[in-house]
């Protein structure tokens, strides 16, 4: 039927098939080889692992209980690995409770601002013109206005506990989310294989599902990773700064507050703190930057 | 003398800009018979690509018809349409833009068929799969894999294989082989025409390139910014060419031949003029060599001046 | 040294790429020659090695990835390839410039033409005062067909055809004496191709540019070319002069495959006969020849052994079919 010049000449070589891979297992492969990424990912787990799984190791109270007689013991002391602080508190067990705390409110910010952002990011690209205008403005309002200075209103007037610092955070975060969704989605509509979806009669919902949202999600993904990092930035500087998590509380950015007074005799107190927040800062970089290669083969060469 | 299998009457598709209305495509009347190819050929913007997508709904018209075995594709409604994409289906240009790639080949051939459920059964649809990968020579061990492993030719066969895959009677091929090398290109085209005389198929063939037109159609049509220039029979078109335009186009193909060099050929000056708002009369004034004050003012009607040769010019009045 | 009036010799040069997953051997020892005034077509398809060539002529390959393994490239004199980067910068759009290909990304969107053009004259001034620079822009805006009115315009506002010709302008503004032009006329409509290629032509008459053309178009070849060499593999397989290679009875293999590969406007033929299978991969060094998988010629020796070249005064044929045939 075919005569040779049709068929490629590979056909009439052995053909096995090949091995069906699926995505995900393509983009570990990926993922795995470039070694910074790995290094943060494994810096990832192990904080969340030492974080949490030290949940069995102490109470809330060992981080906050005061003994003024064992204050100020240096790092590597009998009991203390990481010292103790101005009221003999031990630097360990607050470290990494402090983990928990920065981790946890970490990702649930980001959760739902993916959760509201990209409800509004998606209705805006689906539905286009005014809605999209009308939904875009109000996002750019709350982006001009500085994080931190929202942070203080909200916290001045509803007063500043764990939820009300999320819900400003969250807030705005927002805006970021629903930019990042609705560009995705607008990126991956106008392309061909979309038209060639929709030329044999596909149905709305298969085309989102099977075709938009696989091929959409990657720079998502890639900003949930580094919004993370941000996140966890933004509580410590608020919590520095009397904003966020107030003392007694075990936060990286208040410990960091606390020490900065006993800067010059006990560096320690500042430095152990703000080493925990640039690791956890620096592993979920690193681990977003190897998601953005690993989820897009074509960047790279 | 049967019904054609797909004719459009008067068919225009305008599009509304900041400018003023852009006249993709203005009144065009072609008809297909059955186991034949219409070739359409212009430059870009010429309005080639938006006339296949209007024909396969994939555009809505602004005014006009297109009959599909003499029932207008516009009058149905929704379930109706998509019953009859089956018989319809296109190739695209982009064989890296025109195929999801999170998709393996074996899915992307498989999803028109997944959509339409004409084929029920996960080892029914992977046999039938097989089959298809085998007429497009496709070799079964790329049936795993992801299109940004294989080659723009291999790309190019996937479309093709999944344009088959619901058995369709017609096919838009919008500049299927534009993207590829030369020798694939000629792959390519030689798998189009086995298809076409083994499985009955009906082609509208868009393209830039005569030269690949001439091989594959049984008419050609050539467009000027949304208008029909000239019409008639492949070979006739090559031939005799009547419009300027024609001409023109056939004379600016650089040929492979030293005989060719240093001889007179009428280069086209200037720039295609804009489609938006368009002035009644030729649009190719501007830029014809032989312009008249009658090419101008009025519009200029398609007449026939050899058995199915139309031209669309002053000077055949 | 050769002839005085050889412009460009590249001799045996090898060019690899190294990336993550493999290396990629994308110049397997080609020799090169082209003359003042010269315009050298350099047909392949795409893989075969024709702009990995170009970019070491300019010393343009990208950095990490793309070295050059072996050979020499001597152009007006120079030795390009043992040049300091101080050196190659003085060379760069004054000796040699390139065009390439698409000219939609090849010029800057925010600068204004007239300044992108001004920009290359003002790199290499050779003594210019500002208002001669000035009046050469006007000139050479003139002389690429666009009024120099226009010069203040900004690319997006130029069609296509006139945006090459910009690029094109940029180019020669510094008078270099080899241009090389990667697939300039590829992404046009066939009719600005034609007004393109008839600008060349003139451009060529007058500067007395030798230029390397790169496409894989042998039509625009025969347009404009006066010798040519066909690159496949990363090796050159065949070359001559343009008589040579459109007129002559004997042809590699691979050659005479392009050119059936091409629908000719004057033949009927019902199938065109294009060459089956793809390129070789180029990851793999072939001890033989590589052309051998597809063609339709093969032999044992083919294989094992990669062809000497073969000579009948200026056409070059890498091929065994022709052992015991020279001249």
């Amino acid at each position: 039927m075919n005569d040779v010049s049709t068929i490629a000449a590979d056909i009439l070589e052995e053909s096995a098939e090949t091995k069906k891979r699926s995505q995900l297992s393509y983009i570990w492969f990926r993922f795995r080889k470039n070694k910074l990424a790995m290094l943060g990912l494994v810096l990832l787990l192990v904080m969340a692992a030492l974080s949490f799984g030290s949940m069995f190791l102490f109470r809330y109270e060992d981080t906050i209980v005061m003994d003024v007689r064992n204050a100020f013991l240096d790092p590597g002391s009998p009991g203390h690995p990481l010292g103790t602080d101005h009221y003999g508190r031990d630097m360990l067990y607050r470290l990494l409770y402090g983990g928990r705390l920065s981790l946890s409110m970490g990702f649930a910010i980001v959760a739902f601002s993916l959760l509201f952002g990209g409800l509004i990011g998606a209705v805006s690209a689906y539905y286009g013109g005014q809605v999209d205008n009308v939904l875009m403005r109000v996002m750019d309002v709350f982006l001009a206005l500085p994080q931190i200075l929202m942070a203080m209103a909200i916290v001045a007037v509803l007063g500043s506990s764990i939820q009300n610092l999320m819900m400003a955070l969250t807030i705005s975060n927002v805006p970021k989310f629903a930019r990042i969704v609705r560009s995705s989605i607008l990126q991956v509509r106008g392309l061909e294989y979309i038209e060639a979806a929709k030329s044999c009669g596909t149905g709305d919902g298969r085309i989102i599902l099977r075709h938009i949202v696989p091929n959409a999600i990657g720079p998502i993904i890639v900003q949930t990773t580094l919004q993370i990092a941000h996140s966890i930035t933004s509580i410590a500087s608020l919590s520095f700064i009397g904003l966020g998590i107030q003392s007694p509380m075990a936060e990286w950015g208040t410990m960091l507050s606390e020490g900065k007074v006993y800067m010059r005799q006990y560096s320690y107190l500042m430095f152990e703190p703000g080493f925990a927040i640039m690791l956890a800062v620096l592993s979920f970089n690193l681990v977003g930057d190897g998601l953005r290669d690993a989820l897009d083969p074509r960047l790279k060469n | 003398m049967p019904i054609p299998l797909v004719e459009t009457v008067g068919l225009k598709k305008y599009f509304s800009t900041p400018g003023g209305m852009l006249h993709a495509v203005d009144d065009i009347n072609i008809a297909i018979h059955e186991g034949q190819t219409l070739g359409v050929v212009g430059e870009s913007g010429c309005g080639k690509s938006t006339l296949g997508r209007t024909i396969l709904r994939l555009l809505e018209p602004t005014q006009g018809k297109v009959l599909y075995r003499g029932e207008n594709i516009f009058d149905y409604r929704t379930g109706r349409m998509k019953r009859m994409r089956e018989k319809m289906q296109i190739i695209f240009q982009d064989p890296y833009a025109s195929l999801n790639p999170r998709m393996t080949v074996s899915d992307i051939i498989a999803e028109p068929i997944k959509v339409r459920k004409t084929i029920q059964g996960k080892e029914n649809i992977n046999k039938r799969v097989n089959e298809l990968m085998e007429v497009v020579g496709l070799a079964r061990r790329f049936i795993n894999m992801y299109p940004h492993e294989l080659d723009g030719g291999r790309r190019q066969r996937i479309g093709v294989a999944r344009a088959l895959s619901v058995n369709p009677e017609f096919i838009v091929c919008d500049e299927p082989v534009s993207a590829l090398d030369v020798s694939i290109q000629a792959q390519i085209l030689n798998l189009l025409m086995d298809l076409q005389r083994d499985m009955g198929l009906t082609y509208m063939f868009v393209t830039h390139d005569l030269s690949v037109v001439k091989h594959i159609s049984t008419d050609i049509m050539v467009m000027y910014l949304g208008q029909c220039v000239e019409k008639s029979p492949g070979d006739e078109l090559f031939e005799h060419p009547k419009h300027p335009y024609t001409k023109a186009l056939l004379s600016a193909i650089p040929v492979p031949n030293l005989k060719r060099r240093g001889a007179i050929r009428s280069v086209i000056k200037g720039e295609v003029t804009s489609p938006v708002e368009p002035q009644p009369g030729c649009r190719f004034a501007a830029r014809c060599p032989l312009v008249k004050d009658s090419c101008v003012g009025r519009d200029l009607a398609l007449r026939e001046i050899s058995p199915n040769h139309f031209v669309s010019c002053s000077m055949y009045e | 040294m050769p002839g005085s009036d050889t412009l460009l010799e590249i001799k045996d040069l090898h060019v690899t790429y190294r990336t993550d997953e493999a290396l990629i051997y994308a110049v397997n020892g080609i020799d090169l020659a082209v003359k003042k005034g010269e315009t050298l077509g350099l047909v392949g398809e795409t893989g075969a090695g024709k702009t990995t060539t170009a970019l070491s002529i300019m010393r343009l390959l990208p950095q990490k990835i793309g070295s050059v393994t072996g050979g020499d490239i001597y152009l007006d004199g120079h030795d390009v390839l043992s040049l300091t980067e101080g050196d190659m910068r003085l060379i760069r759009g004054d000796t040699v410039s390139m065009i390439f290909q698409d000219p939609m990304t090849s010029l800057n969107p925010v600068i204004q033409v007239g300044d992108q053009i001004r920009e290359a004259l003002h790199l290499h001034p050779h003594g210019k005062t500002g208002q001669m620079i000035e009046a050469r822009v006007d000139e050479i805006l003139e002389m690429v067909g666009i009024p120099p009115a226009r010069k203040v315009e900004y690319p997006h506002q130029f069609s296509g055809g006139m945006k090459q010709r910009v690029v094109i302008a940029i180019a020669i503004a510094c008078q270099p004496k080899l241009l090389l032009a990667d697939e300039p006329t590829t992404a046009l409509d066939v009719t600005i191709q034609a007004q393109v290629l008839q600008m060349m032509n003139e451009l060529k008459e007058k500067l007395d540019t030798s230029m390397i053309l790169i496409t894989h178009d042998l039509g625009v070849v025969a347009e404009i070319c006066d010798s040519v060499a066909i690159m496949y593999a990363g090796e050159i397989i065949e070359s001559g002069s343009a008589e040579d290679i459109y007129e002559s009875d004997r042809h590699h293999p691979y050659t005479i495959g392009l050119f059936g590969s091409i629908p000719d406007l004057t033949r009927k033929t019902d199938r065109l006969s294009p060459i089956p299978g793809l390129m070789p991969d180029p990851t793999v060094r072939y001890a033989g020849c590589p052309f051998m998988q597809r063609c339709p010629n093969r032999m044992a020796v083919c294989a094992k052994q990669k062809p000497p070249v073969f000579t009948w005064g200026t056409h070059r044929i890498k091929c065994h079919l022709f052992d015991g045939e020279t001249a």
